[in-house]
């Protein structure tokens, strides 16, 4: 279940990253309504990177892995960064930071994706996918 | 070892951001800097001076005629330096026009340039035959004294390569008539002639047309020595003295960028100025610099600037900035009040988005406390709100460069003089939107506007008032209401970047 709520989570944040340059490259193309839509998304997207991350805690302290963790807050501190250089116009930032931040969601949605990996520390054991049952080192909680 | 290597790049990555950020951050500017061949003088040395004013002559009805005539002259822009110009009369910047509200003015320009001419009364409102559409041609004062035995004015307008039927030709003279049917204002009045205006200008076909009313004469302003127009340019001089770039035909598709400023035809000058109000009437007329002007150093509590007007006349109520950006041909009439500062200082004025000779603008010296207007009044003006209905007529106009670089577009297309792009109905309140690839200073001509929309939020602060030029950034949407009242005909709208506009960023409106 948890597995599912990330890899939902992530996709639907990767998909609304990759929307941002398209509804940007349709305003410079003249549509108006592209960038009002270009800055609701924006806002989405902080909420929707933060949402990621918090749902990727209970994945990685299962898998005891916090790098995905490491990178969603990265992200979501990025695009809450990104959205106030969009409201100020810097956009010499906004746009190279954006390239990131898209690169950002599409990778964490692939993370998500990934069959999860044992911790290297533990005792070998074969590589495992969410559904094959409970991980004893997660249900402390 | 590998926890340092990995140290080592962090700090390498994180340096070349930290680096990289101002740039990134900086606002760009639009055009080709040039750089002058003649050493620049040391600034602040030269005290400002204000145009002359041009007199007219008054009729039985109260029109007001003025004469004057473009031609070629010399002028010392430079100290020591002779340089060739362009000028109304031969001055750079042009005389001072002064018209009242709601009297004729009649001005008779005589060509005696080597080049077809034409003049426009920025911010004016003004019968199409008189407003100069780029293709009604001044023609050049024919051989002696307009002996004309050459070819008509129609075929030497399509000598000139302006296949436009329905251009208003005339050779010699021409009769420019402002019914000044508008409130008190700083207007300019410039060239505007299809495909040559930046160099037209870039020589000095410039000018101040102010106008005064009944109520702003109520108000208590600063007057007399006190109401300073400032025309601000860009220019860059080449070794033999000549202005460097105006031949119109440079590489500059961008815009021009000189390396001199020049406020009234004085670079970088000083203003000897008591410690009292100033009214300062500010002028963009460069043909493609933006700038963003403040006080330095500012006076003690900030808000060193008091608008009180823009463009078209004055604003409701005054509104105080630290800062006032001005694109090209912009105006902000604004009150600085030199009493907050201690007599004998030094102030500054500078431009934010210049660097180096361009940051440098003019520099005032503070004397002596002087009794003079007092604060700025609550209440300026009425200035009535555009309001469109909502089935009002939205346009969108696209301001991009063309396809190949080499020149620019409105909604995809270049200027055709014989296509009409906007058709509003006199009288009727329209939105229009302007969205842009780079910074391009959208004029319309004939209608004052109001901007009700910057990108997705309100007007910016710079916005407000009646409006003919408007600063419109790179990849950015204005959204203004517009209303065209007065006269039915053909005028334009275009950028204002005198580079872009010669290269077709110009559409015709026609009002029916």
């Amino acid at each position: 279940m948890r597995y599912w709520l990330l890899r939902g989570l992530a996709t639907v944040t990767a998909v609304t990253g990759i929307a941002q340059p398209i509804f940007a490259g349709r305003f410079l193309s003249g549509s108006y309504s592209a960038l009002e839509a270009h800055r609701g998304t924006g806002i989405a997207l902080a909420g929707l990177t933060l949402l990621t991350a918090l749902a990727a805690v209970p994945v990685a302290r299962r898998e005891r892995r916090w790098a995905p963790v490491r990178m969603a807050a990265m992200v979501t501190v990025l695009t809450t960064v990104q959205n106030g250089l969009g409201f100020a116009r810097v956009l010499g930032l906004h746009v190279p930071l954006g390239v990131l931040i898209v690169g950002g969601v599409i990778g964490q949605a692939i993370l998500a994706w990934r069959p999860s990996r044992a911790p290297a520390a533990t005792t070998p054991q074969p590589a495992v996918g969410p559904t094959t049952g409970p991980d004893p080192t997660a249900v402390s909680r | 070892m590998r926890l340092s290597r990995r140290g080592a790049l962090r700090l390498l990555g994180a340096g070349t951001v930290a680096a990289a950020t101002p740039y990134l951050a900086g606002e760009a500017l639009t055009g080709t800097q040039l750089t002058s061949d003649v050493p620049l003088p040391p600034p602040f040395r030269t005290p400002l001076s204000v145009p002359a004013a041009a007199v007219g002559t008054r009729g039985a009805d109260g029109t007001l005629t003025y004469d004057l005539v473009q031609r070629a002259a010399t002028a010392e822009l430079l100290p020591g330096v002779r340089t060739p110009i362009w000028g109304y009369d031969g001055q750079f910047p042009g005389p001072t026009i002064h018209s009242r509200r709601g009297q004729l003015a009649v001005v008779r320009h005589r060509n005696e340039l080597p080049v077809p001419t034409v003049t426009h009364l920025h911010g004016g409102h003004t019968p199409p035959d008189s407003d100069g559409y780029p293709t009604d041609l001044l023609l050049p004062v024919v051989g002696d004294r307009g002996a004309a035995a050459g070819p008509s004015p129609q075929e030497q307008g399509h000598q000139h390569g302006y296949a436009d039927p329905a251009a208003l030709l005339a050779a010699g003279t021409r009769e420019y008539r402002y019914p000044m049917d508008q409130p008190a204002a700083t207007l300019w009045y410039h060239d505007h002639v299809m495909d040559a205006t930046a160099g037209n200008v870039w020589r000095g076909l410039a000018g101040f047309h102010l106008v005064s009313d009944d109520g702003e004469d109520a108000l208590p302003l600063p007057r007399g020595d006190r109401d300073l127009p400032l025309m601000i340019m860009d220019r860059a001089f080449a070794a033999d003295g000549g202005l460097h770039g105006g031949g119109l035909r440079g590489d500059h598709v961008a815009g021009t960028l000189g390396d001199v400023v020049l406020v009234n035809g004085v670079p970088w000058p000083v203003l000897e100025a008591v410690g009292a109000r100033h009214r300062f009437r500010l002028l963009n007329a460069s043909g493609a610099r933006r700038y963003r002007l403040a006080l330095d150093p500012p006076p003690p509590g900030g808000h060193g600037f008091v608008q009180i007007g823009s463009d078209g006349g004055l604003l409701a109520a005054p509104r105080v900035h630290d800062t006032i950006t001005l694109a090209p041909a912009e105006r902000c009439d604004v009150v600085v009040d030199l009493a907050r500062y201690r007599p004998g200082s030094t102030v500054d004025l500078i431009n934010e988005l210049g660097s180096g000779p361009t940051r440098r603008v003019m520099r005032i010296r503070v004397g002596a406390r002087t009794a003079g207007a007092p604060a700025v009044p609550a209440r300026l003006a009425t200035v009535e709100p555009l309001v469109p209905g909502p089935d009002a007529r939205r346009r969108t106009f696209l301001f991009q460069a063309a396809p190949g670089g080499r020149g620019w577009t409105i909604n995809g297309r270049q200027f055709d003089p014989t296509r009409t792009d906007a058709d509003p109905r006199l009288g009727e309140i329209e939105v229009w939107r302007f969205v842009t690839d780079l910074q391009h200073p959208v004029h319309v001509h004939l209608a004052p506007f109001q901007v009700l929309r910057r990108g997705t939020g309100g007007p910016g602060p710079h916005d407000h008032g009646w409006k003919d030029t408007v600063d419109v950034r790179a990849a950015e949407a204005v959204t203004v209401a517009v209303r065209f009242t007065g006269y039915r005909g053909r005028y334009v709208l275009h950028c204002h970047n005198l580079e872009h506009e010669d290269r077709h960023m110009m559409a015709t409106v026609r009002v029916h």
